[in-house]
């Protein structure tokens, strides 16, 4: 390292601050240290709050109207069936690491989202689990490549097999993803020469989607006394284990920031919108579904659909479109009122019990600026405030479901992260309100006495 | 290791082998890959510098150019040569020699070529300074199957990259451009994301 000011980032995809600086405080020593010497206070997230696109807002400082991109897969605009999975080649604007590398500030990174495929950096990254596998390349240098797997005696991207029965075994995996995660990070920041290092754990947001409905007894899916009543819990104190330890190897000087993408709650339920769509007259399929079947646009009269939907931890809703879309059929100057007639009708859903839902709904105009926004989805929908995830597949007896078809059942995302900072500057243990992912990149910066450029949207935190 | 291939661009001097080879050498590293460029003139002033322009110079600087291009493409880096490889035999050797090889003829007129004379090898032969010139004074053996054919008098050295790129995705060589993945590789990501609840 220079005699400047350096900067470790642990980033702790999906940390929910609600347990971190909560329920959980006393039992995590370093992060409550680090929130007691520094600041500390929830971060919002992007939108939609979603690994892809939040921590590429994260560190450029933008939102996704400007990067082009709203979620891991993306529609390619004027179609029905055209999509691209938002990967590192999608993020055309500067990264922290980027404007570091360009005023030749040294940076190391391991396992920061949306880094596949590697680009050259002044220094040295490990990707993400956007690689496809340990075949691929995924460091830069590549020589770097041979130690990672030596130092992590096999490096994991990611858990393999996530949706199984097998807790266990699930278990053990998100432990030696972790471990061998922060082994390549401790062993990198102490032989590589850095100001800006930054490690990036996925196992707390793994765990939080396979384990939360064990730990967590306002879960419909809750049973008393189950054997991962503490898995939760128990993670998240060797998680600070590790943010301890990594902390040990770094000078006593370099400020540090914790950070999470977004947060994590309860899934109450799944929301199946293609079936809604189609009972409220908005979606028209060729043909009546023998039963639960996979949403394909081949299924799907396009000369009698005004919309569709895709499903995920938040739903985007599109409108057929005349003059966008292949087939579209609602005539351009009618696009504002179809739209806002389709919110209304999607802010009236209501749960099982017959509750309205609390669901959230933005149009891309609202919450987007830049070149992109006309590519966005029309509508984003957040059911019951993201308590509800979105399913998107067909043919079920009713809309609301327990039981997901793909993916797991035990959480979903929540619009609020966590950040604490120490160092450069930042002391006191003082909570702070209002903060907001794109004001993370400009802090970055900041401390690191590099110029924020002047289109970054966030603003240093302080 | 994924293997690198080997985009051999092969015509007579001056008919843009070069030009187009530094403009797919740079959208593949835009693309993050690594990627090198063997431009054979080059290569010839660092490794074989006694070597001249009769046949069997000739035969032996494209087998040095094969054999450069195989043990890069098996450590995973795409190898770009540009060479006049004048002979249907040196480029079948090379094509035996690599895996994933991809033969682009880069064909211009005698006479367009002359025109250009960027390095000033037509001048020198028109004053009996050289007299090994293939396609003038020896023969070029045009390209019976090459993967992509650019005729530079017709197209612009981007449009020719255009479609030595799209011709390595449709060959399965490289991910489509942007979108980084292989069919099979976006199936596989793709699941793993399903399997987390994201898609």
């Amino acid at each position: 390292m220079s005699s400047r000011q350096s900067l470790v980032l642990i980033g702790l995809d999906s940390a929910p601050p609600q347990l971190v600086f909560g329920e959980w405080r006393e039992r995590l020593p370093h992060l409550r240290a680090l929130m007691e010497q520094g600041v500390w206070g929830e971060l919002t997230s992007s939108h939609p709050p979603i690994t892809v696109p939040a921590w590429a807002c994260m560190m450029t400082g933008k939102n996704p109207g400007r990067l082009g991109f709203y979620g891991f897969r993306n529609r390619q605009p004027g179609t029905y069936d055209r999509t691209w999975i938002a990967t590192a080649s999608a993020v055309k604007e500067p990264t922290v690491w980027d404007l570091l590398s360009r005023a030749n500030r040294r940076v190391c990174l391991v396992g920061m989202p949306q880094t596949y495929p590697v680009r050259p950096v002044n220094g040295a990254m490990v990707s993400c689990f956007l690689t496809p596998d340990t075949n691929a390349q995924y460091t830069y240098p590549a020589a770097l490549k041979a130690e990672v797997e030596a130092v992590s005696e096999g490096y994991m991207l990611d858990v393999p097999d996530f949706r199984t029965e097998d807790k266990a075994r699930l278990l053990s995996d998100i432990y030696a993803l972790t471990d061998k995660q922060f082994r390549v990070a401790r062993h990198l920041l102490a032989r590589e020469p850095w100001d800006f290092f930054a490690v990036v754990a996925m196992g707390p947001d793994r765990i939080q989607h396979g384990f939360w409905k064990y730990g967590d007894p306002t879960h419909r899916k809750h049973v008393p006394g189950n054997p991962f009543a503490t898995a939760l819990a128990d993670y998240y104190v060797r998680l600070d284990e590790e943010v301890g330890a990594l902390l040990e190897l770094a000078p006593p000087d370099a400020a540090v920031i914790v950070v999470s993408d977004h947060g994590a709650k309860r899934m109450d339920g799944s929301l199946s919108i293609n079936d809604w769509l189609i009972a409220q007259g908005w979606l028209v399929l060729k043909g009546r579904p023998a039963g639960p079947t996979r949403f394909d646009p081949a299924l799907v009269d396009w000369s009698r659909t005004r919309a569709w939907a895709w499903g995920g931890y938040y739903s985007r809703v599109f409108l057929n479109v005349a003059g966008r879309e292949p087939e579209g059929i609602i005539p351009r100057e009618s696009y504002e009122s179809a739209r806002e007639e389709l919110r209304q009708a999607l802010l009236a859903v209501q749960d099982e019990t017959g509750r309205r839902m609390d669901t959230r709904i933005h149009t891309p105009q609202e919450l987007f600026s830049g070149p992109y926004v006309e590519a966005a989805p029309d509508l984003f929908v957040y059911f019951d405030n993201l308590y509800w995830r979105a399913g998107q597949d067909l043919g079920h007896e009713g809309i609301h479901s327990f039981d997901t078809e793909v993916g797991p059942d035990d959480a979903v995302h929540d619009q609020q992260g966590l950040f604490v900072m120490r160092g450069a500057g930042r002391s006191g243990g003082r909570e702070l309100t209002g903060l907001e992912i794109r004001s993370v990149a400009p802090t970055v910066l900041q401390a690191l006495e590099v110029p924020v450029p002047a289109e970054v949207e966030g603003t240093v935190i302080a | 290791m994924e293997q690198g291939a080997v985009i051999w661009l092969t015509g007579m001097a001056a008919s843009g082998k070069s030009t187009i080879g530094a403009e797919v050498c740079e959208r593949l590293r835009a693309q993050g890959f690594r990627v090198e460029n063997l431009d054979a003139d080059e290569v010839r002033q660092h490794l074989s510098p006694n070597l001249g322009y009769t046949i069997e110079a000739r035969d032996e600087n494209t087998k040095r150019l094969a054999w450069m291009g195989k043990i890069l493409g098996r450590n995973g880096v795409h190898t770009v040569v540009a060479a006049v490889s004048s002979l249907r035999r040196f480029r079948d050797r090379a094509r035996e020699m690599c895996p994933h090889f991809v033969e682009v003829w880069v064909k211009a007129p005698l006479e367009v070529c002359k025109a250009r004379d960027p390095k000033g090898l037509y001048a020198r032969a028109e004053r009996g300074e050289v007299n090994d010139i293939a396609g003038w004074h020896q023969p070029y053996e045009e390209p019976l199957a090459p993967e992509v054919v650019c005729d530079t008098v017709a197209e612009s050295a981007e449009q020719c990259a255009d479609r030595i790129m799209a011709r390595l995705v449709e060959l399965g060589y490289t991910p489509p451009e942007g979108g980084v993945y292989t069919p099979e590789q976006e199936q596989a990501v793709a699941k793993r994301l399903g399997a987390l609840g994201y898609l």
